[in-house]
């Protein structure tokens, strides 16, 4: 006789060691699988800590300066953060996890249980996050008293973020005879992830006060005026709980596909023949990268510059009269930071390389010349971007040379780029197994090499008052730390 | 003298402390199908993974003369990895599209004519992840042979084909070393070996233990088929014996 949570935590391991090193995926084994062993073992522990260090941090830090209220959105995008990071993984675990089912079956594993085992399992990945953002959020609530902000942030949060995991399985683990609609569907998939990304920019901006009332009535928001009467204590328990009840029924929906799963990719596709269709080999590069992150499950990476991009636009539209009077702030603070956070996208276009790493490998591809795609993407996706920028800094009569900036602003993204190339290369190396800690030290990195040049564009344009000579230092800066890491990465 | 495909020279691969391959040499001449045969963890796998830079190694590895495993030497290579080494999004037909495009060569004769006698073509529009084992294998096949490849790297190639496309295979084997291709060759199935490898290495623990035509192999041990010199190479025969009475 077995014990479904022995069982259960035994597929839990295969899922965490399958999600952390991609293996399967990737084809490549870890170079030292005991150290990729303990590392995912302790993957969640360290981001639990970690996070829920950083979220404790913040709520006290708000309560403290006499905004209890932002505690709620500072627990709740923490607390989502937390629970999605850590089950993420778990998406390319689930992406060949069919054969656990099927061994399963042959050590006579009572089908009936294998729901208990599949739900047991996924909430595995996430249970150290959530019980450190609940103790954490409960402990800083009954500290300080009054509404329980940061504690219902937190509980909605960490229901979102259960939901949001289990729509990433759910996405990606099941065929469809209309593919194109299916990219569709995984690209729109990230809109909670975009929505809390907003929220976080947002946080220290606002107070109940100086908020449109009706705010209190949507979700989320709603948190923020929970101390402000009974009403909208009650409105928030609503919320709450119906986010609960989301979480719960998606949750119970993903379980019962993680152990079924045996392509992530769409299988009825049927066209006529047609001939063979060769290109160059930039050209072909850029295809590929293309069409696989479009048909895997990151598809949604796509979404994220773009959301930012309209969400800035409608500040922008709120406060036109701030562009006018404070250009610089304004390309500093949203057209600039864009092209930072379009780093992402080069990110996830290697990670769709995960999959398949071998067959680059094994193909006269160098990794300059990988890189080299990417590179064309990421700065042909920051021009897309930036043109509205640049048309609403016209709009708004801003000098025409304050479009000399944006013109030049994709320089980090180009080093950040060359720098995620060379974490690939390792991640791959290491058989896709590298540690959270690492991981963490490559994001300060990343951050480092955009806001050097950006921090030489700030200084310079404050001494000499001109876009012109602060975008060249900013381009010149970049374009040295991409050459840095291009011939670093052509060593490798 | 036939040129030289393939040199490895003292070739030491570790995973953290353990020694997968241990000072291995060995060359392949053009026109040569050397097999590498081994028990399971001997290190076939590891030795093929580095001449192609795909794990840390110590030691020399010239390929066609044009020196280390790098993305230049890749051009004149066709690889079968063990698990098939395919890009499981795009389709068959993207896949051999991608893999032309980025060689700079791509012959739709001989794409089509290798499709055909593989029977992947109503399999050529759907993607590769929704394929059976077998078919996947056949895609990686077709890929690794479409440039007809100085040097042919197949890490168990066998693996989940069919009679018939096992067939075809060796029979375009044989037609590349016939036009003076090479071909190195990992598998632990001795029939297969014996038919059609024109040197033979037994490797184990990662080293090499005896070398030589099929002929000196069995000489060597002195024994009367491979199957039995492999076993005597690797000292397994007495251990099978003994395993088999205490069961």
């Amino acid at each position: 006789m077995y014990s479904v949570r022995k069982v259960a935590s035994t597929v839990y391991k295969e899922l965490l060691f399958q999600g952390y090193t991609a293996s399967r995926l990737s084809g490549m084994r870890p170079s030292n699988s005991r150290s990729a062993i303990r590392a995912s073992k302790w993957n969640k522990v360290i981001l639990s800590v970690t996070y829920g260090g950083i979220l404790a941090a913040m709520s006290v830090i708000s309560y403290i300066i006499g905004r209890p209220y932002s505690s709620s959105l500072e627990a709740f995008v923490w607390s989502f953060f937390m629970v999605t990071i850590s089950s993420l993984n778990l998406s390319f675990a689930t992406q060949q996890s069919g054969y656990i089912k099927d061994l399963l079956l042959t050590l006579s594993v009572n089908e009936g249980d294998f729901s208990r085992i599949a739900t047991l399992s996924f909430f595995m990945t996430m249970d150290f996050p959530v019980y450190s953002a609940i103790v954490v959020t409960a402990i800083i609530s009954l500290l300080f008293g009054g509404f329980p902000y940061s504690f219902m942030g937190s509980v909605q949060g960490i229901a979102i973020g259960i939901a949001t995991s289990s729509v990433f399985v759910i996405v990606g683990s099941k065929g469809s005879s209309r593919p194109r609609l299916r990219s569709i569907f995984r690209v729109v998939s990230i809109l909670p992830l975009m929505v809390v990304v907003m929220f976080s920019s947002f946080i220290m901006e606002i107070s109940p006060a100086g908020m449109n009332h009706a705010l209190s009535l949507l979700p989320v928001t709603s948190t923020f005026f929970g101390g402000e009467g009974m009403i909208y204590a009650i409105v928030t328990l609503i919320y709450t709980a119906a986010f609960i009840v989301l979480a719960l029924l998606l949750f119970l929906r993903a379980s019962g596909l993680i152990l079924s799963t045996q392509e992530i990719f769409v299988t009825l596709r049927r066209k006529a023949s047609r001939s063979f269709n060769i290109r160059g080999s930039i050209g072909a590069l850029l295809r590929v990268d293309m069409v696989q992150s479009f048909r895997s499950r990151i598809a949604g990476i796509w979404a994220l510059p773009f959301g930012y991009l309209i969400a800035a636009i409608a500040s922008a539209f709120s406060n036109g009269s701030y562009i006018s009077s404070n250009t610089f702030m304004f390309i500093v603070s949203y057209p600039l930071i864009l092209g930072i956070m379009l780093s992402f996208l080069p990110y996830a276009l290697y990670l769709s390389e995960i999959r398949g790493a071998i067959a680059f490998r094994i193909l006269p591809i160098s990794p300059i010349r990988n890189l080299l795609s990417k590179e064309v993407i990421a700065v042909a996706v920051y021009y897309v971007a930036e043109v509205p920028m640049m048309a609403l800094l016209l709009f708004y009569r801003a000098s025409a040379l304050s479009l000399v900036p944006l013109l030049l602003g994709f320089g980090p993204l180009f080093a950040s780029t060359a720098f995620m190339a060379i974490f690939f290369e390792k991640t791959v190396k290491e058989g896709g197994a590298l540690s959270t800690l690492y991981t963490i030290v490559y994001g300060i990195v990343t951050l480092i090499i955009d806001a050097i040049p950006l921090g030489a564009f700030i200084i310079i344009y404050i001494l000499m008052h001109s876009y012109i000579y602060p975008s060249l230092v900013m381009l010149v800066i970049s374009l040295v730390e991409a050459a840095v890491m291009m011939i670093s990465l052509s060593k490798k | 003298m036939a040129d030289s495909a393939l040199e490895v020279t003292k070739l030491t691969v570790k995973y953290a402390e353990r020694v997968a391959v241990n000072e291995l040499s060995f060359s392949i001449k053009s026109g040569e199908i050397y097999g590498l045969l081994g028990p399971n963890g001997a290190g076939k796998s590891s030795t093929i993974k580095s001449v192609l830079g795909l794990v840390k190694y110590a030691g020399g590895i010239d390929i066609l003369g044009m020196g280390p495993p790098s993305s230049r030497v890749m051009n004149s290579i066709g690889v079968v990895m063990e698990t098939p080494a395919l890009l499981e999004a795009l389709t068959p037909r993207e896949f051999f599209e991608f893999a032309g495009s980025v060689r700079g060569s791509f012959d739709q004769k001989r794409v089509e004519a290798l499709v055909e006698a593989f029977e992947l073509g109503e399999y050529m529009d759907m993607p590769i992840a929704s394929l059976s084992a077998g078919n996947k294998q056949k895609v990686a096949v077709v890929s690794a042979m479409m440039h007809r490849p100085k040097l042919l790297l197949l890490d168990e190639p066998f693996n989940a084909l069919d009679v018939k496309s096992v067939r075809i295979m060796k029979g375009l084997i044989q037609k590349h070393v016939d036009d003076g291709g090479a071909v190195l060759f990992s598998t632990h199935i001795m029939e297969v070996a014996e038919k059609i490898c024109t040197r033979i290495g037994i490797i184990n623990a990662g080293k090499i233990m005896a070398e030589g035509t099929l002929q000196e192999i069995e000489e060597q041990a002195n024994a009367g088929n491979l199957e039995d010199a492999f076993l005597k190479t690797i000292h397994a025969d007495e251990q099978i014996k003994s395993l088999l009475e205490g069961l």
